[in-house]
């Protein structure tokens, strides 16, 4: 058992190398594809803003500070949902004829993530330097949200991979989900009112974290300590409960890739 | 080889399902994982649109020894393959592998393109379980083997699929495998390729590595194994030394490929296609027949007399026909045709007259090697060979008899000795030698 999860790790560790060198070498701007998506969404909804098209509430951060944040937290979390299912994908020519580790492929993109990740806390932080906001703790907790996020998205992509990868129909449903999800989040303004679309926003999972990271940027209080600490709690939750899924299941879903072609 | 008391693979009782229709299998797929889950194994019931792969199979390879297996396509080789490879699960029973594996399934079908050759190898390292430490010491033999030392730092999306393929190889050998788990791979790749492959196995083989041995050649399977399945429809119908194995895996080729021809011209003639219309107006081939000699067996053997007979319908008298006939090696899809020959360039043009005309292709001494050949004759008219008839993906089994065995091809030949053409201490006349002829 310790021997496997040391193999296990030792083959995520030598992917991700190996991989994360040649993700952009087909491309002349490399890194800035990691930051991109989250700069120019932030940079509209900046516009919308000014026109005075967005009114976002009252926010406690200089706006494009505040959706910056909200817009890296939802992009961390809707990408790491569909991890574990393109980690699969990716590594088919691989799985339908080498037995190893399998769980080193998903583990080896979730480095990959993380990374990407940190990469982007760091553009954020530069942010948080230019309007002033930066701070050891807002600094730390932007980087425990953004991981919470990364690990949520994990969990769930785990869960779901199995099940994705059998029914193309339900790995469609989940990418239309993620791609207009984020209007369902406080990214760009803060939930009014008491109506069905608030109620959505504010229980959203990544509510939580968006407004824990901002509140500590702000230094005000934490307005939702009880729903971090849920968040927390399920984050950790679904990654166990998915990682015993994966097990379980790679051996169904490679002989199915193998008959099926897909 | 050598026969050890240990095995190193213990296969007891293993049977596969598989659902046909595509959708369900997904569907039996959601399933299988929901009762994976709360710790439910298979059954031995079948769902609708499932059927066995494989069988209630059991073997044991031992330690140092060679285990080849025979069967048409679809038996459930491979899949047996990928089950003792652990690549997929049996549906039921068990499976125990004490050593290492290196499977050739595919070779360097991991490769990721954008990488190169160099980065491929120590990613295939890793992924066959070579500790990190590890593979910069086996890089310069991988390198050697492989002979990319000019392109090993280009991306492997520029080689070509031998290259991949020489590279692959090299990775899987280099892993220290007590175990090699070899799925006709020894048949991909030029012919340079495939004697440096077979050499190497030989050498892992001399220092007591295991072989599970997949391959459409009997002669391969005979020379590398010291035991046999054959397998038919997910059973092993056959097991034990390979000389006996083949023998009936060659009768049931035999049985196939005749059975497989007239039921080829059965459906040409009861079918009326289109384009097969179009072809037959003139000119059509009724018949092939493939005989030994003058006996209608259905095949040929290796050294001795082939014949091939075929009828010819023609609605009117036709000149300057040439008779074209294309063999190629059934194992080697795409490859080019191992035998062409045309009566027009033999004979020059032949005149077919109005009805059924008989042909016969006769040769002395067939020079194929035994083994599955797909046979291609055709009808062509005038100069350019425009096509009257065609019949194709005819099977001719070639059984080996001695003559042609570790041979590439059958060369006829004459051994003639001499005599004594000066006797001990004493000179003699030349010209009063004895011949002695013999005729192989």
């Amino acid at each position: 058992m310790l021997a496997d999860v040391r193999n296990t790790l030792s083959l995520s560790w030598s992917l991700f190398g190996r991989t994360i060198g040649a993700k952009y070498r087909r491309s002349f701007l490399g890194y800035f594809w990691m930051v991109a998506p989250a700069l120019v969404v932030s940079a509209g909804a900046c516009v919308a803003y000014d026109s005075g098209l967005l009114r976002p509430g009252d926010t406690t951060l200089p706006y494009a500070l505040f959706v910056f944040i909200g817009t890296l937290l939802w992009q961390t979390f809707a990408e790491t949902a569909t991890l574990a299912h393109q980690a699969i994908e990716g590594a088919r020519s691989y799985l339908t004829r080498v037995q190893f580790p399998r769980e080193a492929i998903i583990l080896a993109q979730a480095c990959e993530a993380f990374f990407v990740t940190c990469v982007r806390v760091f553009v954020a932080l530069l942010f948080m330097a230019l309007t002033g906001t930066l701070s050891l703790s807002s600094a730390g907790t932007l980087l425990f949200c953004a991981f919470l996020a990364a690990l949520l998205g994990l969990g769930i992509s785990m869960i779901t991979m199995p099940f994705t990868i059998l029914f193309s129909d339900l790995h469609q449903t989940i990418k239309l989900i993620l791609s207009y999800g984020i209007f369902l989040t406080p990214a760009m303004y803060l939930p009014a009112g008491d109506g069905l679309f608030a109620l959505v926003v504010r229980n959203n999972p990544i509510s939580p974290l968006m407004q824990v990271a901002r509140d500590v940027a702000a230094g005000v209080a934490i307005s939702t300590p009880t729903e971090f600490y849920v968040v927390i709690a399920v984050s950790i939750f679904v990654t166990c409960l998915g990682i015993a899924l994966v097990r379980i299941s790679t051996p169904i879903i490679v002989e199915r890739m193998l008959i099926g072609g897909r | 080889m050598t026969s050890a008391s240990k095995p190193c693979i213990r296969v007891r009782g293993v049977s596969k399902k598989f659902a046909r229709s595509l959708k369900r299998s997904f569907v039996y797929g959601g399933i299988d994982v929901a009762r994976a889950v709360v710790g439910l194994k298979g059954t031995d019931r079948l769902r609708e649109s499932e059927f066995w792969a494989l069988c209630n199979i059991s073997f044991d390879l031992m330690a140092g020894q060679s285990i080849g297996i025979v069967g048409v396509n679809g038996s459930g080789k491979t899949t047996l393959l990928r089950i003792v490879s652990g690549i997929i699960n049996p549906t039921l029973g068990s499976v125990e592998v004490h050593g290492r594996i290196a499977p050739m399934i595919a070779l360097g079908a991991g490769f990721k393109p954008v990488l190169s050759g160099r980065e491929n190898v120590f990613l295939n390292l890793s992924i066959l379980g070579v500790p990190r430490k590890e593979i910069p010491k086996r890089f310069d033999s991988i390198l050697d083997f492989s002979e990319l030392h000019e392109s090993i730092d280009a991306p492997v999306g520029t080689y070509s699929s031998g290259m991949i393929s020489r590279l692959g190889f090299a990775c899987a050998i280099h892993t220290d495998p007590s175990i090699l788990i070899v799925d006709e791979v020894l048949s991909v790749g030029d012919a340079k390729f495939r004697v440096k492959c077979r050499n190497k196995i030989n050498e892992l083989r001399r220092k007591g590595t295991s072989m599970l041995l997949v391959s459409h050649s009997a002669v391969l399977i005979e020379a590398l194994s010291d035991e046999c399945l054959y397998m038919q429809k997910g059973h092993v119908i056959e097991q034990g030394s390979p000389v006996k194995v083949l023998k009936r895996y060659e009768e049931d080729q035999i049985v196939r490929a005749s059975a497989h021809n007239k039921s080829a011209f059965e459906v040409e003639a009861t079918i009326p296609c289109k384009s097969a219309q179009s072809v037959r107006s003139e000119t059509s081939i009724d018949s092939v027949k493939f005989l030994s000699g003058d006996i209608d067996c259905g095949f040929w053997s290796c050294g001795a007399e082939g014949t091939i007979l075929c009828r010819i319908s023609s609605r009117a008298a036709m000149s300057n026909i040439s008779i074209n006939l294309m063999i190629f090696d059934n194992n080697q899809p795409g490859a080019p045709a191992v035998q062409f020959m045309s009566s027009s360039r033999d004979v020059g043009g032949i005149e077919l007259q109005q009805g059924v005309s008989e042909v016969k292709i006769s040769m002395p001494h067939v020079g194929l090697p035994a083994g599955m050949y797909r046979v291609k004759l055709s009808v062509s008219h005038g100069k350019l060979h425009d096509i009257k008839a065609v019949a194709d993906g005819l099977r001719l089994v070639v059984r080996e008899q001695g003559h042609g065995l570790h041979c590439s091809f059958y060369q006829p030949r004459d051994w003639i000795v001499n005599g004594v053409v000066r006797p001990w201490n004493e000179t003699v006349d030349e010209s009063e030698s004895l011949d002695l002829v013999g005729d192989a």
